[in-house]
């Protein structure tokens, strides 16, 4: 029997959290921009939080508001003004395939076949060809494109595109994943059907899932964990108590709606309310 | 239907009025159609005109058309080489482009003609001087091209590489290079379609042999169809060549038209 807020696969399967790889520690962070009209941008102040080993955390916020800047700061591509990101207890300097991306953004190389799209980091890291066969192959048929591999991305729909993105981090075995915004420009039915896909193999592969998102449905449907940011600013980090699969119904529960109000409340939107889901996050008030 | 009438009609059209200009102006200064097309004929493969100036020891046209495009092809490969690999790694080092950029915007910005005597003082008047100008020039051109193309890349797909794992040389080769070609394309098309007045140029300027060089002597020697002649055969060889430069093309680009053919 599963509890609720205990995480289980689409169908109902719970699913098992072993640790892998170490906990994401963000440290103080902050990010400031010089606008071109001169004047300075505080895109993120003094963000500290810990992510454990295995987890999907949804970082929600208006546009504008710094998710995808701290997305990037752990990715390694913005470097921070102040502050550390460490990830299994190892300094992030830099990119890394240890913190692959799926961007907002097509960024599946119109130019490369889809096998070769989803070895691209295999290729990188020197995998041997068998090895990288079997791998795409793996993953490939994971996303249900194991019939596509010979085709060009051109060839292919928006959210088959996605899966490629998908497969193509997946196959890197990584234990951190990063996604900003992944599926926001797909229709309502692909994005479900890739928040189910994502869940399902998530449940198999135990990565810490960075999401970005600003769609609070689908942060409820995916999350274990929320956090806020506003104004560059971690405004809050709160615990989605909700058993899953997360359909209709389970969302349509009174804690979920709780919870929707609570973020809106956070955001600007309609009235905070007290909540003891809410967990502390490893912030220095500022 | 349409793709192949309107080419047709275009050259119909040009014949047309160059018969009708030959008629007016007189065929001995503008030979019509047929006569320089017979002159064509006579020459190509075995001129006797050729061999009785000692321009030839047998052979005819060809020789000297083969000897032009020899040095456009060379200059335009090495050329080419040079251009795009300067202009991709130019990405990724910024010692580099600061190095190259104003050379090549100086070099860019001066009439390749002016360099053409040099070319010759230095290199002679052997095949050499002629190769390095058609590679001095597309070299520039590439550059260019292939830095503008690499900076119109959309950054994501550099930065989905880097956080694939992606290095410097490996995102050069594998995200530069092929996402910058469909717009190289236009820059190699107009440095081939250039280097073949260049090469012809350098000929004129000096050199003993080349499709340039036997226009310039049957100006000396005021043979009009046979000025004629070597410029259309410049023209058709021109034409020739870019088209496979086209088809080549569109080899490497064919993953962009895969959405096309099914209306993604």
């Amino acid at each position: 029997m599963t509890g609720p807020g205990e995480p289980t696969t689409t169908a109902g399967e719970p699913i098992d959290h072993p640790a892998r790889g170490g906990a994401v520690h963000i440290d103080g962070v902050s990010c400031v921009f010089q606008h071109r009209k001169g004047h300075l941008v505080n895109a993120l102040q003094d963000v500290s939080f810990t992510v454990e080993p295995g987890e999907l955390v949804c970082v929600v916020g208006p546009s504008g508001h710094g998710k995808t800047t701290l997305l990037r700061v752990i990715a390694g591509l913005q470097p921070p003004t102040g502050g550390k990101v460490t990830v299994a207890g190892k300094e992030v300097v830099g990119p890394g395939s240890d913190r692959p991306m799926v961007f907002q953004q097509d960024t599946v190389f119109p130019w490369m076949h889809v096998r070769d799209n989803v070895e691209f980091g295999l290729r990188s890291k020197g995998t041997a060809k068998g090895e990288r066969e079997k791998t795409s192959n793996r993953w490939l048929a994971a996303v249900g494109l194991e019939t596509f591999a010979d085709s060009w991305p051109k060839e292919l729909s928006g959210g088959m595109r996605k899966r490629v993105a998908l497969a193509a981090v997946l196959a890197l075995d990584a234990n951190v994943i990063l996604m900003d915004e992944p599926f926001g420009s797909l229709d309502y039915f692909t994005r479900r059907s890739l928040h189910e896909l994502l869940l399902d193999l998530w449940a198999q592969t135990h990565n810490t899932i960075f999401f970005v998102t600003h769609d609070i449905e689908e942060a409820l449907i995916l999350a274990d964990r929320v956090l806020l940011i506003k104004n560059g600013q971690l405004v809050d980090d709160l615990r989605v108590g909700l058993p899953r699969p997360r359909d209709e119904d389970v969302r349509a529960r009174p804690e979920a709606v709780e919870l929707q109000k609570t973020i809106l409340g956070h955001l600007g939107f309609g009235a905070e309310v007290a909540d003891d889901r809410r967990i502390p996050a490893e912030v220095s008030e500022p | 239907m349409w793709a192949v009438a309107i080419p047709i009609l275009g050259i119909a059209l040009f014949v047309g009025i160059w018969q009708a200009l030959s008629v007016r102006v007189g065929i001995y200064t503008m030979p019509s159609p047929s006569i320089v097309l017979r002159h064509i004929q006579d020459n190509f493969f075995h001129s006797e005109y050729l061999v009785s100036h000692g321009l030839s020891t047998g052979s005819g046209y060809i020789t000297h058309i083969a000897f032009t495009a020899r040095n456009v092809i060379i200059g335009v490969l090495i050329g080419s080489t040079l251009g795009v690999t300067l202009g991709l790694l130019s990405m990724r080092s910024t010692a580099l482009k600061d190095a190259v950029t104003p050379l090549a915007a100086t070099f860019g910005a001066a009439p390749i003609f002016v360099a053409a005597p040099f070319f010759l003082i230095w290199f002679g008047i052997q095949p050499t001087a002629q190769v390095l100008m058609v590679a001095f020039y597309t070299t520039i051109l590439m550059y260019i091209f292939s830095r503008r193309a690499a900076e119109n890349l959309a950054a994501q797909y550099v930065e989905s590489a880097l956080t694939l794992g992606g290095t410097g040389g490996s995102i050069v080769r594998r995200i530069y290079l092929p996402g910058a070609i469909p717009e190289i394309r236009g820059g190699f098309r107009v440095a081939l379609a250039g280097a073949w007045g260049l090469a012809a140029i350098a000929e004129l300027l000096g050199a003993e042999q080349g499709a340039g060089f036997l226009i310039k002597f049957f100006a000396t020697a005021f043979v009009i169809d046979g000025m004629f002649a070597m410029a259309l055969l410049l023209g058709i060889v021109a034409v020739l060549f870019d088209r496979l430069a086209v088809l080549g093309f569109s080899y490497l680009t064919r993953w962009a038209e895969a959405g096309r053919r099914l209306g993604l």
